[in-house]
């Protein structure tokens, strides 16, 4: 046996990019554009949900994570595959017009996976579960059925936890955003000129901001508890989980908040494309006796 | 020779199977993936305070063993010399001492030859040094601290591998390997142990390693203890039988020291932050903690203290120690599981430097009244705060190594945060796309958790100059 240098491992962290990479990534760049024809965003003319899936990673417990997806919706219709199959008899539905949809799992529901995982200390067999299996979920990024509006020209904005337009999606859409009319969605509205955005928070500043609140549906004690596991994780930082939104707003438009992965500091994002990926959790088949 | 394997190393009697480190690794041959990326999944290695002890024993480490009374440390201590080393008997290779008031090392090393028949007396020829027992590689002192101070300044030269005779130095042990360990009762806080003295600071330092066995994750579980107590009656300390494997750890003594002391940008720039780094007081005139530490810590209002009035700069001692442990732990996990096991050298470095709890850098006056003199519990914390640390640094690391100044630019590209390093062309391409971008610099990151910077500039120009 021989003894070698011991090579810098890769945490799978977002890391820094090289100074090559950068460029490669930003050459030929156009800066963002608001879509020429709202009312017919742009198309994938030929989606194919399988085709596109990532990192099927399988999830032992009360919840599987989906295989990724390179889009947002063709997560959605990954989901809405698995139910018509019978592969997610639990999964949480919708009734919308008499129809009962299969819908992604609110952020509320994500946190609350998440939260419960972290907590089940024993493996169906009683052998204890490591830390690394506690974190599984913790190490992508959840998407959920909650929209995030943002009002042309303001700071306001409104939570949707589980919003319509995003649970009937069209498999094909690729675009950034939804395109809205602000003023008819019926969610909760805040106005980033009134708190902390886009900038990391203490513990105590997360469980009492109105967005995280509000993302959570006011469930205090969940945050609170969903806040000390991810800054125990994390014990080295002081600040963490911060609310990204999007800003100068040109259009009305919806997105959808999903809450990042722990080595990206578990903040909630309102501000990604619906275009880019999707990471969907699904409720696991209860098992039979 | 045979390979050494990990059944050879396993203590015959000694029981503790307690996780006493835990290490990021990847298990198993590289598995790439359609990127060409390693697709092999993070595991979480787990050593007991006996796999760090074997490692200790293969990087030729002294090690120090500090607890209450039956914690065993004499039972793991007496395994080492009798299973690894094949005991204090003509033919083993240990030397074993106990500490008391009466100890006299020349009874270990020397013997004196009288000549009856020519009835002359000479000193200097009849005063002999025991060869033999001066090439033994194992110098095991049981209840060090049972000696008082100036006998204690004897096991100096034992921990350094020396032994002066007749004026002249010899060197312990061969090929440079003499491992040097000792069990002590410390009087942590209430003074528990009469009979004891304290340690001489200098004989701590000399202990490149040291064990708490008091310490929760370092003591045997209650299934260890159950295991013990029902294999002896006899609660004296049980003799293994004689191995002897002195061949094949200097074997592999050789392949650790040969690696550790390659240049490896990733420790030397841990070096500097556990030794410069932590040496800086940002409250002190002078810049550094001198005689501030710790004393006006308590009282200091600088709000980066949380760990820099926690401990102090290591000393020239350590850092080596703590490097060659951390590959001595990398060959150990691979003799453990039987396959190919990489471990991170930050990770390897972080949890080596948990064993240097009694070199005298941790704040004292911290450890006697915020931790009731755990100092070990006190040090894990430490280490838990100065992880974070090192995470900030492995960010910038690759760009320092590469050559560039450690500033790095975030910016939110395409719906997700990106990191890069801060290059002309890099801000010429965000201005262009109408991109903005933050900007975040270690030496700034550093200062603000109280912590030195002057070697980032000449460690950077150095790196360059390497490239």
């Amino acid at each position: 046996m021989t003894i070698k240098t011991l090579k810098p491992l890769d945490f799978g962290n977002r890391r820094v990019l090289t100074t090559e990479e950068a460029l490669a990534q930003l050459e030929g760049y156009v800066p963002e554009k608001p879509p020429q024809n709202p009312t017919n965003p742009p198309i994938d003319p030929d989606p194919d949900p399988n085709g596109d899936l990532e990192g099927s990673v399988e999830i032992t417990g009360s919840h599987i994570l989906m295989p990724q997806t390179s889009t947002y919706a063709l997560g959605v219709q990954a989901l809405r595959d698995v139910y018509s199959e019978g592969k997610c008899p639990d999964h949480p539905v919708i009734e919308i017009a008499g129809s009962r949809i299969v819908r992604p799992l609110t952020f509320k529901e994500n946190i609350e996976a998440r939260v419960n995982d972290y907590k089940t200390l024993t493996n169906p067999d009683g052998s204890e579960r490591t830390k690394e299996e506690r974190l599984r979920l913790f190490n992508r990024w959840l998407d959920s059925s909650c929209g995030i509006a943002y009002k042309a020209g303001t700071t306001k904005f409104k939570i949707i936890p589980v919003c319509k337009e995003l649970i009937e999606v069209v498999k094909n859409f690729n675009g950034e955003y939804l395109p809205i009319n602000y003023d008819k969605v019926v969610g909760t509205e805040l106005d980033r000129s009134n708190a902390k955005y886009d900038t990391l928070l203490t513990k105590a500043e997360v469980i009492e901001h109105p967005a995280w609140r509000t993302a959570v549906e006011d469930d205090k004690e969940l945050l609170k508890d969903y806040a000390d596991i991810i800054f125990t994780e994390k014990k080295s930082a002081n600040k963490l989980m911060s609310f990204w939104t999007r800003s100068n707003i040109a259009q009305d438009q919806l997105r959808a908040l999903f809450v990042d992965n722990l080595n990206d500091n578990s903040s909630a994002n309102g501000s990604d494309y619906l275009s880019n990926y999707g990471s969907f959790l699904q409720v696991a088949p209860s098992k039979k006796p | 020779m045979n390979e050494l394997t990990y059944d050879e190393l396993k203590f015959p009697n000694y029981v503790n199977s307690n996780t006493a480190i835990r290490l990021r690794a990847k298990v198993g041959e590289p598995e790439l993936d359609r990127e060409g990326k390693d697709a092999r999944p993070l595991k979480t290695l787990e050593l007991t305070l006996s796999d760090v002890v074997y490692a200790a024993e293969l990087a030729g480490l002294n090690m120090l063993f500090v607890s209450d009374t039956g914690r065993g440390k004499t039972q793991l201590m007496s395994d080492v010399a009798w299973h690894h080393y094949g005991g204090d008997q003509e033919t083993g290779q240990a030397n074993w001492a106990d500490g008391r008031p009466s100890f006299d090392i020349t009874d270990l090393f020397e013997r004196t030859r009288v000549d009856l028949d020519s009835g002359k007396f000479d000193s200097d020829t009849a005063r002999q040094v025991k060869e033999e027992r001066v090439k033994r590689l194992f110098f095991g002192v049981d209840e060090i601290n049972r000696a008082p101070g100036p006998k204690q300044n004897e096991f100096f030269d034992l921990a350094d591998g020396k032994y002066t005779f007749n004026g002249k130095r010899l060197n312990l042990g061969e090929d440079g390997y003499a491992l040097f360990m000792a069990t002590a009762n410390l009087n942590k806080l209430n003074g528990d142990f009469s009979g004891t003295f304290e340690l001489d600071r200098a004989l701590l330092n000399r202990a490149h390693l040291t064990f708490d066995l008091d310490h929760p994750n370092f003591r045997p579980t209650p299934e260890d203890e159950m295991v013990i107590e029902e294999r002896k009656a006899n609660p004296k300390v049980d003799l293994a039988p004689a191995q002897d494997l002195t061949g094949k750890i200097l074997t592999i003594n050789k392949k650790i020291l040969t690696a550790a002391k390659q240049l490896d940008p990733y420790f030397t720039a841990f070096r500097f932050l556990v030794g410069r780094g932590l040496d800086y007081c940002d409250t002190d005139k002078y810049k550094e903690k001198g005689a501030a530490f710790p004393m006006l810590c308590n009282e200091c209002g600088y709000t980066g203290k949380d760990l820099c009035s926690m401990i102090k700069g290591s000393s020239e001692r350590s850092i080596p120690a703590v490097k060659t442990l951390a590959y001595a732990l990398s060959y150990l996990a691979e003799l453990k599981l039987g396959e190919k096991v990489e471990i991170d050298p930050l990770d390897a470095v972080l949890q080596a430097f948990r064993f240097t709890t009694y070199h005298g850098n941790l704040n004292e006056l911290v450890a006697q009244e915020e931790y009731a003199a755990r100092n070990q519990t006190m040090m894990d914390e430490t280490v838990e705060k100065l992880s974070g640390v090192v995470n900030t640094l492995r960010d910038y690391l690759p760009m320092m190594i590469a050559g560039q100044d450690p500033t790095i630019i975030s910016y939110q590209f395409q719906g997700n945060r990106v990191k890069a390093p801060k290059d002309q062309k890099t801000v010429q391409a965000l201005n262009k796309a109408n991109i903005s971008f933050q900007e975040t610099n270690l030496k700034k990151e550093l200062k603000e958790k109280g912590l030195g910077v002057d070697w980032v500039d000449p460690y950077v120009k150095r790196m360059k100059e390497l490239k």
